[in-house]
């Protein structure tokens, strides 16, 4: 041995002698997990844990939840689950490893127990025993329910009214207008919230089973779908962008508080702290001073409804100090692109547009550019000429992006920043921060800069703003794809069972006009052909995600053919819609509508106007599987099941109700043989299997999880409430891993080429500011004298839409609705802090009342109440059933709701303000005023 | 490993136990008195001397220890120095926890604040448990402190050293064989920079310099 060695030895065993030991582990034969300083115990000792997926909101936020003896006792989040941890457990965890980690769940998520065991839920079918609206029920049986809706009848001692077996007839509603389609359509299903799973189970049954084309109307109108429209016609069949936040520099979001709101909410703000922590750039655009803006490096108070404007403000800045990306935007094919500077899509900046008829100019089918002062194909050029105004064979063409650059030179920063009401600079310096990030900076924006008449312009106006500095589908870029799901419907390679195509033996075709008339174009129809423009309601052929505040109206219109039944599903429009409560006269119709069953689970302000009241299950009794936004990254598909047998044993699962209902009336498709031979469809278990084991396959062949039989592998994905792709997965190279990969379009073909129904005029296919306007077109009338303030709602982080009321946990830590107004405009109205004042508008002069706080976070000349509260039924009032008065829960009843006094459009009278080509409801354009009471 | 020579080598064992678990009390203990009687006597320096020869750390430990004996120092300065690297999370905070390193390699770029995971201390208290080791009553941290780690490594020397003692060669090459496994899939990763920070941050040459040593110690493992 060495000498060193040697020492070492003896100066180490010396050491020993001169304090005592003071490690921390000690042996034991007992091998206790280690409940110190890591993860908490769980309190509840031999509790069962099921993984789902939650509905408090719209994220789809996984859950973990503890069931002991039947009952839920806990909820958590799935940790296996990208909404609810950033390091999300490797999807090959041992389950029971797993519950001993939890993942976060916001309190709306966690407080959906109390909505489950809520008292007031409705427990057994119902049916009016006074005139619709009367408050006065009694309880039947689910026999009793069926026969009468199916066979109709003099149900009511009103006189006659067909049932869904009359109603299913395929003669045309209209001989002379072939176009409406047939009878069968007179069935409208309205679902306020219904998710993927269960949306796919009812479109077959009305569509493609009953073969009414009015399949599903839902509530995306009242949420953003004007977001979605303006962005399907940017991108090629995507309609969602988001941030790659964990990877940006700089984010500015219009419209939105994502520290309170979008999607998911939770793990917005989460991957935002790390943004902030990291030194990146937050701004917020808002007239609303939100807890996100209290995070943000700048908070911007535009007035509601300019977005647009600045941000074309913005590229104006841009344009004028070269801060565009002219080499990606010059790049007119996906190849060009790729090999020029490693993009993964191109725009049509290039592209050449006839002057005459807003058409692209084209060789056959392939779209022009200029190239070395010659039309080439845009597919075979390396690089175009950007700035083109030319003639060609004739025709005056221009090119994208030359018109783009008329566009926005048409007013300078100032007169942009004077529409916005801010100061240029805000809009000089948010263009410079914008730009000074390479492609790690994004533009987002969600339902604050869309729900307005001007919602599709302003959504294609922001998504284009990303195409200027070319950062979609990078890494900390735009990300328009997201990590999606495995396709649960079946038609990929490794899916055993293509539900969408196959499986529905003797399905039928719906044809027609939906009672909405989105997705369909009044040109088209026998009335234009009689009388032309105006229509007598609006028409929306690029509302892809229907109309859902427009079909009460139009069913009252009788517009354009009558309806004789409306099932609505968790729906609440005239709670929710704005000026949703002038719809409650419209349903109590029953001569325009002689049948409206409702399938709820509480007596909701709208549920309390049907015929038949059919007690459906709460969602952590139910199925279904849920996706997530372009947020995450990665592969995501959430499996919402059953935690626990069902509260009131008399309700049971939507697709139980429909199935019964397609077996008496013997539709194709269900009971024996229904999803073809041997494959009954009598059960919901029936369809979710199906689901789930295409999920638990994959879509590519060999990429199943693991597991000897089809039933272990579907366990394997119920044991972890879904299939989620691993986090190494989220990126691959310098792009994300799942990117979009199309054509990012500054010009809108389709738009340039569309009228609008009610004005006859075509529509802007450019980034464009409107201005307000009812649907004929016409500046609003703001009549700022007698209506100075405009009304704002948004989304509080406790609440959700209408469902959060019932639960005390969170009415607890919201216990006042605030009237937010500005510090000195309530000093000129004589209001202070806490005074009972009335908001009221032209549409409705009695109003809402509401305690005001007064604050400066709120822009002068802006008044917000936030939503979910307010309500007049739901619980909180008792109505009569058997005879009796039922209880009720006065607090649930707390607070006012916006939606009663937004504005009306001054022509139809009946329905809110619309943007005639999304579809969106408008909720930030209405003039109101207030008083103290 | 030599079987030669089965005195020596389980010496040696017991001797590389024996300094992994003067750094783990050093870590995991606050200073107070009879720690710090035993820590800077001549008798703790001259030992020091013979484990790390002619490092200059030590003289600097000398001196100090001469400062202390003398009454120059006292000993709420190692207290509070202790305090602020170990305990409290203030600005010289060194988040003695493998988690929180390895996040910061994850997440937390430019400067970022680590934060702890559950995996990976459940990962630690595994290989615990798989050598019948548990948390003493009063240990309230996280399992992969620092401190803890090196309380493994000096159990795992020791054990081995037992295990050469009694001639069952196989258990010694397989506790030899966890322990390498255990400084490459843990310690490896985050020790010598966690120890880094603590030299860099520390108040006091008691904590500057037992950090220099420790962190010597531990990257001379590969050797060993």
């Amino acid at each position: 041995m060495s000498s060193n060695r040697r020492d070492f030895i003896k100066g180490a065993m010396a050491l020993s002698g001169l304090f005592a030991a003071g490690g921390c582990l000690a042996p034991t034969e007992k091998t206790d997990t280690w409940n110190k300083g890591g993860p908490d115990p769980d309190p509840a000792e031999g509790a069962k844990v099921v993984r789902t997926v939650c509905l408090g909101c719209h994220s789809a936020c996984g859950l973990q939840v503890k069931v002991k003896d039947g009952m839920v006792i806990k909820i958590d989040g799935n940790p296996y689950h990208p909404n609810n941890k950033e390091d999300f457990l490797s999807y090959d965890t041992d389950p029971r490893q797993a519950e001993k980690v939890n993942g976060t769940v916001c309190a709306k998520g966690g407080a959906t127990m109390q909505t489950m065991y809520n008292p007031y839920r409705v427990q057994h079918p119902l049916k009016r025993v006074g005139p619709r609206g009367s408050g006065k029920w009694k309880s039947i049986t689910w026999d009793q329910a069926y026969k009468e809706i199916i066979e109709g009848g003099d149900l009511f001692g009103e006189g006659q009214v067909d049932g869904l077996k009359a109603i299913r007839s395929f003669d045309p509603i209209d001989p002379a207008a072939p176009e409406l389609g047939p009878k069968a359509n007179q069935l409208c299903f309205m679902p306020g919230r219904i998710e993927h799973g269960r949306k796919e189970f009812t479109d077959r049954w009305f569509k493609d089973a009953f073969g009414t084309v009015n399949k599903r109307l839902d509530h995306t109108s009242i949420c953003e779908t004007s977001h979605h429209v303006g962005l399907e016609l940017c991108l090629h069949k995507k309609n969602h962008i988001k941030p790659d936040i964990m990877n940006c520099e700089y984010i500015v979001f219009f419209g939105t508080s994502p520290y309170e709101a979008n999607f998911p909410m939770q793990a917005m703000a989460r991957k935002l702290n790390f943004f902030r922590e990291r030194g990146g750039q937050l701004v917020i655009v808002d007239p609303r001073f939100s807890n996100s803006a209290a995070k943000a490096a700048r908070w911007i108070p535009i007035l509601p409804g300019t977005d647009a404007a600045f941000v074309l403000g913005m590229m104006r800045w841009m344009m004028d100090h070269d801060r565009v990306d002219l080499q990606y935007l010059a790049f007119p094919n996906a190849k060009a692109a790729k090999e020029g500077a490693g993009h993964l899509t191109w725009s049509d900046a290039t592209y050449l547009v006839r002057t005459d008829d807003g058409k692209l100019l084209r060789d056959g089918k392939e779209a022009l550019v200029m190239a070395g002062g010659k039309p080439a194909p845009a597919s075979r050029v390396q690089q175009a000429e950007l700035l083109v105004d030319a003639t060609v064979n004739g025709v005056k063409v221009k090119s994208v992006y030359q018109m783009l650059v008329e566009r926005v030179k048409e007013r300078t920063v100032k007169e942009y920043a004077a529409i916005c009401g801010v100061e240029p600079q805000a809009i000089e310096r948010e263009a410079d921060a914008f730009t000074s990030h390479a492609r790690r900076a994004v533009a987002d924006f969600y339902r604050g800069s869309v729900q307005h008449t001007n919602g599709t312009y302003t959504a294609r106006t922001i998504g284009i703003l990303n195409f200027l500095i070319g950062n979609v589908s990078w890494k900390g870029g735009c990300e328009a794809h997201g990590g999606s799901h495995w396709h649960e419907m079946g038609g990929k390679p490794g899916n055993p069972y293509n539900l969408a195509k196959d499986l529905h033996p003797g399905k039928v075709k719906a044809t027609g006009v939906n009672i909405d008339r989105h997705k369909n174009r009044y040109e088209e129809t026998s009335e234009f052909k009689q009388k032309g423009y105006p229509a007598k309601r609006p028409w929306f052929p690029f509302a892809y995600h229907n109309v859902y505040q427009e079909v009460i109206p139009s069913i009252a219109a009788q517009y354009p053919y009558p309806i004789k039944c409306l099932i609505t599903y968790w729906n609440n429009v005239v709670y929710s819609a704005p000026a949703g409560s002038h719809q409650i006269e419209l349903l109590k119709d029953t001569k325009k509508l002689p049948l409206h069953v409702a399938i709820d689970i509480v007596m909701g302000e709208t549920s309390s106007l049907a015929d038949y009241i059919l007690p459906c299950r709460h969602f952590l009794e139910d199925y279904a599987t849920p996706h997530v936004a372009p947020t995450i990254l990665t592969k995501t598909s959430g499996v919402r099941q059953p935690v626990a047998p069902p509260v009131f044993k008399d309700t049971k699962m939507l697709e139980q109700i429909f199935i019964d209902l397609a077996i008496k009336m013997g539709l194709p498709g269900y009971g024996k043989d229904g999803l073809g031979p041997g494959r009954d469809l009598s059960e919901p278990g029936d369809w979710y299997k199906l689901l789930v084991a295409n999920i638990a396959y994959g879509d590519k062949k060999d990429h199943a999880v693991p597991g000897a039989t089809e039933e272990e592998k579907v366990r394997y994905v119920l044991e972890r409430g879904g299939r989620f792709e691993n986090r190494d997965k989220a990126y691959k190279g310098p792009h994300t891993h799942h990117a979009y990969k199309g054509i990012c379009r500054i010009y809108s073909e389709q738009l340039a080429t569309a009228r609008d129904s009610m004005t006859g005029k075509p529509y802007d296919p450019l980034p464009f500011h409107e201005p307000v306007r009812d649907c004929l077109g016409r500046p609003l009338e703001e009549n700022k004298g007698k209506y100075p303030f405009r009304l704002l709602t948004y989304h509080p982080v406790y609440h959700a839409q209408a469902r959060t009321a019932a639960s005390t946990w969170l009415m607890g830590v919201t216990p006042e609705n605030w009237v937010q107004i500005n510090t000195a405009d309530a000093r000129k109205l004589g209001i202070n802090n806490g005074d009972l004042v009335r908001v009221y508008s032209v549409s409705n002069q009695q109003g809402v009342r509401g305690k005001a706080l007064v604050t400066q976070g709120v822009r002068p000349g802006i008044v917000v109440i936030p939503h979910s509260l307010g309500h007049w039924q739901y619980g909180s009032k008792p109505f009569n059933l058997d005879g009796k008065e039922t209880a009720a829960a006065p607090w649930i009843g707390r607070g006012c709701s916006a939606n009663p006094v937004m504005l009306l459009d001054p022509h139809l009278k009946d329905v809110c303000l619309q943007d005639p080509i999304g579809g969106s409801s408008s909720f930030y354009d209405s003039p109101i005023a207030l008083e103290k009471v | 490993m030599r079987q030669q020579n089965q005195q020596l080598d389980a010496e040696w064992e017991r001797s590389q136990g024996q300094m992994y678990q003067f750094f783990a009390t050093v870590l995991l203990n606050r200073p107070d008195q009879e720690l710090l009687e035993g820590l800077l006597s001549q008798q703790a320096v001259e030992s020091l001397q013979m484990v790390f020869p002619g490092h200059p750390a030590i003289a600097r430990l000398a001196h100090l220890a001469e400062e202390y004996r003398q009454g120059r120092r006292e000993a709420e300065e190692f207290l509070l120095d202790y305090e602020a690297l170990f305990r409290v999370p203030g600005d010289t905070f060194s988040h003695p926890y493998q988690s929180a390193y390895l996040m910061a390699n994850d997440h937390h770029k430019h400067g970022s604040r680590p934060s702890l995971d559950p995996c990976i201390t459940r990962l630690v208290s595994e290989a615990y448990q798989r050598q019948g080791l548990a948390p003493g009553k009063n240990f309230d941290e996280p399992p992969d402190h620092i401190g803890a780690q090196f309380d493994l490594m000096s159990w795992l020397c020791r054990l081995t050293a037992d295990a050469l003692d009694k001639g069952d060669i196989q258990e010694a090459l397989r506790l030899h064989a966890e322990k390498n496994s255990f400084w490459a899939d843990h310690l490896l990763g985050w020790g010598s920079e966690c120890l880094s920070n603590v030299e860099n941050q520390a108040n006091t040459d008691l904590y500057r310099c037992l950090a220099e040593l420790a962190r010597l110690f531990l990257n001379s493992e590969p050797d060993q």
